[in-house]
């Protein structure tokens, strides 16, 4: 394996297990993102309270990648249960990665360690997983392809939960093509996962197809206040697609500009508050003695004592959020917000094929600049990627050509209309 | 009084409710998986035949059937809770607004709802076991408005809803009923008290009369009535206060977001609900049958059917008789339900035939029967083979009783004398004699007059 010496800062763990059979991934490597689960490999989401946990069964998309002769490197690094956007909220003891291109910045996250780990190994595709849009982050941050397919077409089937009703796992490669043989092995339903109960399709025919005369729409709540380097990147990829037959159409996403985030984050931090309520040093994962005390008391020892500080501000704000008296005021209203955000998607897809924009308004921070951030400041760094997310709808990010760093170019389509994104996202390779 | 009940019941599915482990009794911890040990990355599956058995529960009691099936987590710490939430439902119950007609009173049903039972919490000395073969067990919570107005209201209510579950046979009987019970009474303005998990009928039942009676007691003695939280000791008989936390439990509810919103399909609402038993007991007093025999034959639907369909061939009065006496004795007799004997109806006719027309004795008949459970076979054939018809002739009874009179002299003076036993022994005599076929009517007779004679 070249550079896995390279690669190891991005790795929790190192497995290195060989295919057993032949199939449409042989020749490929994967890594999987640690909230992943592995059969007997140690599988924690970058978290201390599950560690030395080994999973007694494989992640529905595991045993895909292996039966169809994918060769497995092992899991990757990411901030702890997909709480941040820059992998710096990495469980404690776990070291942040550093941007490949430069190794004063940051990955991105939460899948910071697959996307590094996509950027610098030969033939490898590494398996993430995105919330409110933990897979395009990175994959901007890092100059790579970041793949989120639609809510539901893939199995959750044992990724570890965030947020139920926003995680998706993609993928992330060097090339469309590899993404797109990976998205047709893992995507279906699979009987264990009452979200997911899509048809698969042949990705790989989505291959070799011309963009002309495809209608791309700009929201022009996302191409405002980006960083000069981001702006250009963003304009020379237009310009490619330009030159290859595309039109583009300004339109607005005017509720999402202003209420994706808010609402993203209630119900996220609703849903990872109860998701997390399971660690408790009873049945798994980290544990310390118990002295004879309450169990009232022996369960927050233990959480207090392995949780990270993002964490924990998270489980607060959702359990509060959901809480009698505020319930209806934060919980339900983010529901009913989100069923308008999606309305507004809804309706914009019918005059367009995509939407564009940059993937984050900003290059990727140094750790000094990231560090710097408050809380809510880091919560607003999302505004761009949140509102597919949450929509549940198919989005890539793509590296833009000739920037001084990474930067990242989403394309979002309908509900399961992956094909788009593959057909434009290998134009602009 | 008020009374209101919150009855949680295993469902008899085959497997559990959000995962495909069987729900079977086993040794602690075996039907366990990663799903319902709570293991990261599982994800909860709902049992299709869990749904079906509960919208049938719901038809039977009357309920107005929800649109679609939404699922909630119910959110608190506990070492029985694997996920440290509970996957039940919330907002929009399964059933709601449905009644029981308990001796005239409709008692409204508030709602009932499908939800996972938690492990199972056993302490011994200062250890705690947990066993998560419970925990994902299908439940159904029932929950009742407080209508119920004395301790034997709700005993008839529970019994009534015992005989629904099996009519149905959605009900696991490895499974126990338990009941979270709420009493007040009017002396003290109706002051609600709790009482949790009571687990069975009987306590149920023991539980309310304690803490109606307590409760009178503290208004007579001015006491005041907390509203709180009780727990039952069935060792003791008695509701102790639980030293619980200040406040209600804020559960924090979201909706479950595994399980997508589902939508109740026609064809589950046109499950067939058989008659129930209170219908057979009016059918079965309207054929004269007597109001006892009645509830007890209607206990079981299977037995209740087969008295429907025997009564058409022979007088429902001498049926009743041998199914609530005989019948049931035997079966139980032999750790038998009729569900699992091969007893052919026609079988019984035929025996109940022979009875009603005098041919053999009541003896014979218990004895056919005791094998008839065993395996089937025709009684008449069998009587005719034996040769086991009564014998009612007084000719050849005459003989008989005259030669036993003369062989036991004894036993003729200690009657005379007093001793109504040693008729039975001459009786009994006779019978040996006969090889029990003498019908027993005719022998007291000749007997008594071949006594007198010899006097």
């Amino acid at each position: 394996m070249k550079k896995t010496g390279e690669a190891e800062e991005y790795f929790s763990v190192f497995v290195e297990e060989k295919p057993t059979r032949k199939g449409k991934l042989q020749g490929l490597t994967f890594s999987f993102k640690d909230n992943i689960c592995v059969k007997g490999t140690e599988t924690k989401a970058s978290s201390k309270i599950l560690e030395g946990y080994k999973p007694l069964f494989d992640a529905t998309v595991v045993e895909r990648i292996r039966g169809e002769g994918g060769g497995i490197l092992g899991k990757t690094i990411q901030d702890e249960f997909g709480f941040g956007s820059f992998s710096t909220n990495t469980g404690l003891g776990i070291k942040p990665p550093r941007n490949p291109i430069d190794k004063k910045r940051v990955t991105g996250g939460s899948s910071g360690g697959s996307a590094a780990a996509a950027k610098i190994l030969d033939k490898h595709v590494s398996i993430a997983e995105s919330t409110g849009g933990s897979i395009a982050n990175p994959a901007a941050f890092c100059g790579v392809i970041g793949f989120t397919p639609t809510y539901g077409l893939v199995s959750r089937y044992g990724l570890i939960d965030y947020a139920n009703s926003l995680d998706k796992i993609g993928v992330m490669s060097r090339n469309m093509k590899d993404a797109a043989i990976t998205l047709s092995v893992i995507a279906g339903s699979d009987g264990r996962d009452m979200t997911c109960t899509a048809e698969k399709e042949v990705y790989e025919d989505y291959l070799g197809k011309s963009v002309k005369g495809m209608t791309i729409g700009i929201p022009k709540e996302y191409v405002k206040d980006l960083d000069p380097e981001v702006e250009k990147g963003f304009l020379e990829t237009k310009k490619m697609l330009e030159s290859k037959g595309v039109k583009f159409k300004e339109v607005s996403l005017k509720k999402n500009a202003e209420y994706s985030i808010p609402a993203y984050y209630i119900i996220a931090m609703c849903e990872a508050s109860t998701n997390l309520a399971k660690y408790s040093g009873l049945r798994y994962g980290y544990t310390e003695e118990m002295k004879g005390e309450h169990y009232d008391k022996f369960f927050s020892r233990i959480r207090g004592n392995a949780f990270g500080e993002e964490t924990k501000r998270r489980i607060l704000l959702g359990t509060f959020a959901r809480t009698t008296g505020y319930r209806d005021a934060y919980y339900d209203k983010a529901l009913r917000v989100r069923t308008l955000l999606i309305e507004e998607y809804k309706e914009v897809f019918k005059e367009c094929d995509a939407l564009m924009h940059p993937t984050m308004p900003i290059l990727p921070p140094t750790f000094e600049e990231a560090g710097k951030l408050t809380p809510l400041q880091n919560y607003m760094l999302d505004l761009l990627t949140v509102g597919a997310n949450l929509a549940g709808l198919p989005h890539i990010s793509v590296p833009a050509k000739n920037t001084k760093l990474p930067v990242g170019v989403m394309l979002t389509a309908n509900h399961f209309e992956e094909g788009k994104l593959i057909t434009l996202g290998e134009s602009l390779e | 009084m008020k009374i209101g009940l919150e009855i949680h019941v295993t469902l008899n599915t085959k497997t559990k409710l959000f995962c495909a482990c069987p729900a079977t009794t086993a040794e602690p911890n075996k039907n366990t998986c990663e799903v319902c040990l709570g293991h990261p990355g599982s994800k909860p599956f709902l049992n299709k035949e869990a749904v079906l058995k509960a919208v049938k529960l719901c038809k039977a009691m009357n309920c107005e059937i929800a649109n679609e099936i939404i699922f909630s987590r119910k959110n608190y710490f506990y070492p029985d809770l694997s996920k440290n939430y509970q996957i039940t439902q919330y907002e929009e119950p399964l059933g709601k607004n449905g009644w029981l007609d308990v001796d005239g009173k409709k008692i409204r049903l508030k709602r009932i709802h499908l939800e996972e039972d938690p492990a199972s919490i056993t302490r011994e000395d200062s250890d705690v076991l947990i066993d998560y073969n419970r925990s994902g067990m299908p439940l159904a919570e029932i929950v009742t408005e407080p209508d119920l107005s004395s301790p034997e209201q709700a005993r008839k209510f529970m019994k009534k809803l015992l005989r629904i579950l099996r009519y149905l046979d959605v009900f696991n009987i490895d499974g126990v009923i338990k009941a979270d019970i709420n009493v007040s009474i009017e002396e003290s303005g109706y002051k609600r008290v709790e009482i949790k998990n009571v687990t069975g009928f009987k306590d149920i039942e023991l539980a309310i009369t304690y803490e109606a009676e307590r409760q009178k007691r503290a208004v007579s003695e001015k006491e005041e009535i907390k509203m709180e939280t009780r727990a039952w000791n069935p060792g003791k008989g008695v509701t102790i206060s639980m030293r619980e936390k200040e406040s209600e439990a804020d559960y924090a509810y979201i909706y479950e977001p595994d399980i997508p919103v589902i939508p109740v399909e026609k064809k589950w609402l046109e499950q067939k609900i058989p008659e129930l038993s209170d219908a057979k007991i009016q059918k079965f007093k309207g054929l004269g049958v007597d109001e006892d025999d009645a509830d007890i034959i209607a206990m079981e639907l299977e037995l209740a059917e087969l008295f429907e369909r025997v009564s058409k061939q022979i007088n429902p009065v001498l049926a009743a008789r041998w199914f609530r006496k005989e019948l049931l004795r035997v079966l139980n007799y032999n750790k038998k339900t009729i569900k699992e004997v091969e007893m052919d109806e026609k079988h019984i006719v035929e025996l109940l035939e022979l009875v009603d027309k005098k041919i053999i004795t009541d003896n014979t008949a218990k004895k056919i029967l005791e094998e008839l459970i065993v395996k089937p076979f025709s009684p008449k054939k069998y009587v005719e083979e034996k040769g086991l018809s009564q014998i009612t002739s007084e000719e050849q009874l005459k003989k008989i009783c005259a030669e036993v009179v003369k062989n036991n002299e004894k036993a003729v003076k200690d009657y005379l004398s007093g001793e109504e036993k040693s008729f039975q022994f001459l009786v009994g005599q006779v019978m040996r004699a006969t090889k029990g076929k003498a019908n027993p009517d005719v022998t007291n007779k000749l007997l008594k007059e071949e006594i007198k004679k010899n006097i």
